[in-house]
């Protein structure tokens, strides 16, 4: 049973301090209020764990650790007692130990950090690559060695600053970590996870299997997020297209269609932001500026007549088929009068039922608001915006996303067609529950997804 | 061998086959979906999440809560309504196809013309059959005249409301599943049929009560066709009646049905039509529409079967976070036991000694160094650089300035150099320069590492970029 691997697996998140571990954890348990951030040294003093469950079972247990401060003298000290004699694990055992109280307590972040290297399975060792390479941090490579674990570094802030990457990635091939991933805690990219996940796959071949589910699941679970927030706003979009509301009395009419709008944006945006487990204080959202439209229903539109010319045929064979009936129980008296009629009354109905009230409305000089395509435009523009951001955001970022209205640039290929088919639902007069609704929305989240 | 076998068991082989819920159950899901959308998501500690898959888990818990009777209350509302409705318009139907029947037949006096009447009984319905295949072809949404009626009178009863009830969106769920979505149009075929069923088997029986209660004779008449046609038509029509044992006219009591003739057994045949009346309408009128909404039926239950439940809602999501967590609660596994560390404050800057002996400390390498520093300042950056800025301090007696990168914390590994350069060069006698301004925090740090060299605050100075020494 020597190949059954014991779970969680237990991944030691080490480094020097202030190199973003407690910032790891928080992007990889998607959890933005574990532990503390700060931009300082020591800032996390404990040991702190939290377990990545997959179907209730404990897969993972990532335990975030005091940074590395002192390396350079805690190897000086680990020297004394390699020249007792012991090596590897013994030696860290024994300085454990047997430290003296003064040093025990100088060192007693670095003695914790020690500890979980020698309980763990595997370590993560983050690096900060706006940092050069220098002798400390290879003290602490060379001190975490010695716990004979796998050790993975993680390259963390590539995005800020890529100068020293290739001086880090040959300092650490000259120290034997070939296998290594590149990962920034604040722009995430979920490739970069699952290529950390492969890694230790690589370098912890009992757990393989695990990891794998592990990975699938996670890979499935991004794609459901992803997907659920785009449909977020192609809702939101959708909606807002084929929102109308009387036009009289004007001035108080538009400004509840503003702020119908501005409503829904910010509906949308609080549950894109809980899908992806952030807080409102990651998005700062500038007014959305909202225009009013007036809009006119064009009984001319192609679709329209379309659609119209085949719902007056079956509503004029429904009606004949009423007549048909009465034909029949007058005995044919009628000759085919009644079925006559009976058509012509189904067609009368129907067009009156259907577009009887906008027809009423035109003779009468009323108008209808709707939420016009600048303003649509605009609220596309920023959902993407926003979208764009926070699939890329890790949840250690500190910095709110700003989406701010920018002045109309390009409009992204095909949202021509989309807004048009999104309109065309307003002139079907097409409701919530049709499935031409459903259909648009579909093809909207379709083309969201590709776009983005 | 059980042990070998249990040993090949993958113990972390998940069942990962897909699970389908059958349309019922997405049905459920959904009318839940909303109802707690609207009232709150409900504990339903029975279920466990342990070694299950979400939708596995999913329909469990909808099973247990759809035990609830306020719940079941809930779900059942729209189809009570919706099962009154049709028992309702199929009472009236059966009522009015009665009705029909007896109105045709019963002012006609005691000569009934046996084809005129089958035509009244059958043809409305074959008209309309015929009807409803057209529309269907045209528009499968608004096929027929029964059927949109139908759901124009359920709409009416579970109308759509701006902001609904949980019972209210409960209701419309259950409507837009069973008649707005793609298999819609075929559930309004088979309710179109069964009500056009009730209405022939009304006039079936309004036939039979007639018939029981009345004594007609059977005639045809023509002006153009001769008795062959008559004959030829009703044997076209009566193979399917022999078939099911029902006595069936013969040539001759056709023949002698003519307006103008007198059938020799005049009972008999008086008989033999009225049953040859009643199967064609059981026959060609109640068994085709039967059949077709038996075929709709089923064309319904494919197409719901094919329905696929859409995972990707917020609520699916924050279910699924809140019952079946994807990490634990963070714990403490190893506390801090130092007490907190007295925090200098920052004191007024002093000023720099003129003429200092300039050091760097882990100066990055694109460091820009302000006017007036020396360029090959030594920067102490690991064991060696460390020892020759000793040595370099041991050997001249000038105040000796620090300089740092402000963008660094002092951790313990620096405080410790600086600590080591205090007391080479007398802490009165070293300052630290940090360069550029640092935020906060970061100026906090390096005022500690100058408390624990024995530094005054006064020797911590900051820099801005443009600064000069």
């Amino acid at each position: 049973m020597s190949d059954t691997p014991a779970l969680p697996l237990i991944i030691a998140v080490v480094g020097h301090t202030n190199t973003g571990k407690t910032s790891l954890l928080r992007t990889l348990l998607r959890n933005a209020s574990f532990g503390e951030v700060r931009d300082s040294a020591g800032t996390t003093r404990h040991v702190e764990a939290a377990q990545l469950l997959l179907q209730g079972k404990p897969y993972i247990e990532l335990r975030d650790t005091p940074g590395l401060e002192d390396s350079v003298a805690l190897a000086a000290h680990l020297k004394n007692t390699q020249q007792h004699g012991l090596r590897g694990r013994a030696c860290l055992e024994n300085f454990i130990s047997s430290a003296q109280a003064e040093i025990a307590q100088e060192f007693e972040q670095e003695i914790k950090v020690l500890r979980q290297a020698l309980e763990c399975h595997a370590m993560l060792y983050v690096i900060d690559c706006r940092e050069e390479v220098l002798e400390k941090y290879r003290e602490e490579i060379a001190t975490l060695s010695l716990a004979s674990r796998p050790i993975l570094p993680v390259l963390n802030f590539i995005q800020a600053d890529a100068q020293h990457l290739q001086s880090w990635r040959a300092e650490l091939a000259e120290l034997g970590l070939h296998a290594l991933v590149e990962f920034d805690t604040v722009a995430f990219d979920f490739a970069a996870e699952k290529r950390l996940y492969q890694k230790l796959q690589t370098l912890l071949e009992t757990w393989y299997q695990p990891l794998q589910q592990l990975l699938d699941h996670r890979a499935q679970e991004w794609q459901q997020v992803r997907g659920a927030c785009i449909a977020q706003v192609a809702k939101l979009l959708l909606d807002m297209a084929t929102t109308t509301i009387a036009a009289e009395p004007r001035p108080a009419r538009i400004n509840e269609l503003q702020n119908l709008v501005r409503q829904r944006e910010q509906q949308c945006l609080r549950d894109v932001l809980e899908l992806l487990n952030f807080s409102s204080s990651d998005v700062q959202l500038a007014n959305l500026p909202v225009q009013n439209g007036e809009w006119e229903l064009d009984l001319f539109a192609p679709e329209t007549l379309k659609k119209f010319g085949l719902d007056a045929a079956s509503a004029a064979a429904a009606g004949a088929a009423v007549g048909a009936g009465v034909d029949l129980l007058l005995a044919g008296l009628s000759l085919g009068a009644a079925s006559l009629t009976g058509a012509a009354i189904g067609t009368a109905w129907h067009t009156g039922r259907r577009y009887g009230r906008d027809l009423l409305a035109r003779w009468r000089g009323e108008k209808i608001l709707c939420v016009d395509d600048t303003t649509l435009n605009i609220l596309l523009l920023r959902q993407l915006s926003l979208l764009r951001h926070l699939f890329r955001r890790g949840h250690a970022a500190l910095n709110p996303v700003q989406v701010e209205h920018k002045e109309q640039n390009q409009m992204p290929d095909g949202w021509d067609v989309q807004r048009r088919k999104m309109r065309e639902l307003l002139q079907l007069k097409a409701g919530v529950e049709s499935r031409e609704y459903q259909r648009v929305i579909k093809e909207c989240e379709a083309w969201l997804a590709q776009i983005i | 061998m059980l042990c070998c076998a249990l040993a090949k068991i993958d113990p972390f082989l998940i069942e990962s086959r897909p699970v389908s819920l059958s349309f019922k159950q997405q049905l459920t899901a959904e009318q839940i979906r909303v109802i707690e959308e609207n009232q709150g998501v409900e504990p339903v500690p029975a279920v466990a999440s342990a070694g299950l898959d979400f939708p596995t888990w999913l329909v469990r818990r909808n099973d247990e809560l759809s035990r609830r009777e306020s719940l079941q209350r809930m779900l059942q509302h729209a189809p009570g309504i919706f099962f009154r409705l049709l028992l309702g318009t199929a009472l009236v139907a059966v009522l009015a196809g009665a009705i029909t029947s007896i109105k045709a037949l019963g002012n006609a006096g005691t000569q009934l013309n046996i084809f005129w009447v089958l035509g009244v009984l059958l043809g409305l319905s074959w008209l309309s059959l015929l009807l409803w295949f057209i529309t269907l072809l045209l528009n499968r949404d608004h096929a027929g005249v029964l059927a949109p009626l139908f759901r124009k009178l359920l709409d009416r009863f579970l109308p759509e409301r701006r902001e609904p009830s949980a019972q209210q969106a409960a209701d419309r769920v259950w409507l837009q599943h069973l008649f707005f979505s793609a298999s819609g149009f075929l559930r309004l075929g088979w309710i179109t049929h069964v009500l056009w069923s009730a209405y022939l088997l009304g006039g079936l029986l309004g036939l039979l009560l007639l018939f029981t209660t009345r004594q007609f004779d059977f005639v045809w008449e023509s002006t153009l066709l001769g008795g062959d046609s008559f004959v030829a038509i009703t044997q076209a029509l009566t193979p399917p009646l022999a078939a099911i044992g029902v006595p069936v006219p013969d040539a001759n009591q056709i023949l002698a049905s003519s307006l103008d003739q007198t059938p020799a057994d005049a009972a008999q045949t008086r008989r033999v039509w009225a049953i040859f009346l009643l199967g064609c309408v059981l026959i060609y009128g109640l068994l085709p529409r039967l059949l077709i909404g038996l075929i709709c039926m089923l064309g319904e239950r494919r197409l719901q079967a094919r329905q696929t439940l859409d995972f990707n809602r917020p609520y699916h999501i924050r279910l699924q976070r809140e019952f079946w967590p994807q990490g634990s609660r963070a714990r403490v596994l190893d506390a801090d036991q130092q007490p907190a560390q007295p925090q200098p404050s920052a004191g007024k800057s002093g000023q720099l000694p003129a003429n200092c002996l300039w050091i760097g400390l882990e100066l990055p390498g694109n460091y820009a160094l302000p006017a007036g520093v020396p360029e090959g300042l030594i920067n102490v950056r690991d064991e060696p650089s460390k020892r020759q800025a000793l040595a370099v301090i041991a050997e001249q007696s000038s105040a000796v300035a620090l300089l740092i990168d402000g963008n660094k914390a002092a951790d313990r590994g620096l405080q410790r150099v600086v600590v080591e350069l205090a007391n080479a060069a007398g802490a009165h006698n070293l300052w630290l320069v940090l360069r550029p301004q640092p935020a906060q925090e970061k100026q906090q740090s390096w005022l500690q590492a100058a408390a624990r060299a024995g530094l005054t605050p006064e020797q911590v100075t900051a820099m801005t970029e443009g600064d000069v020494v």
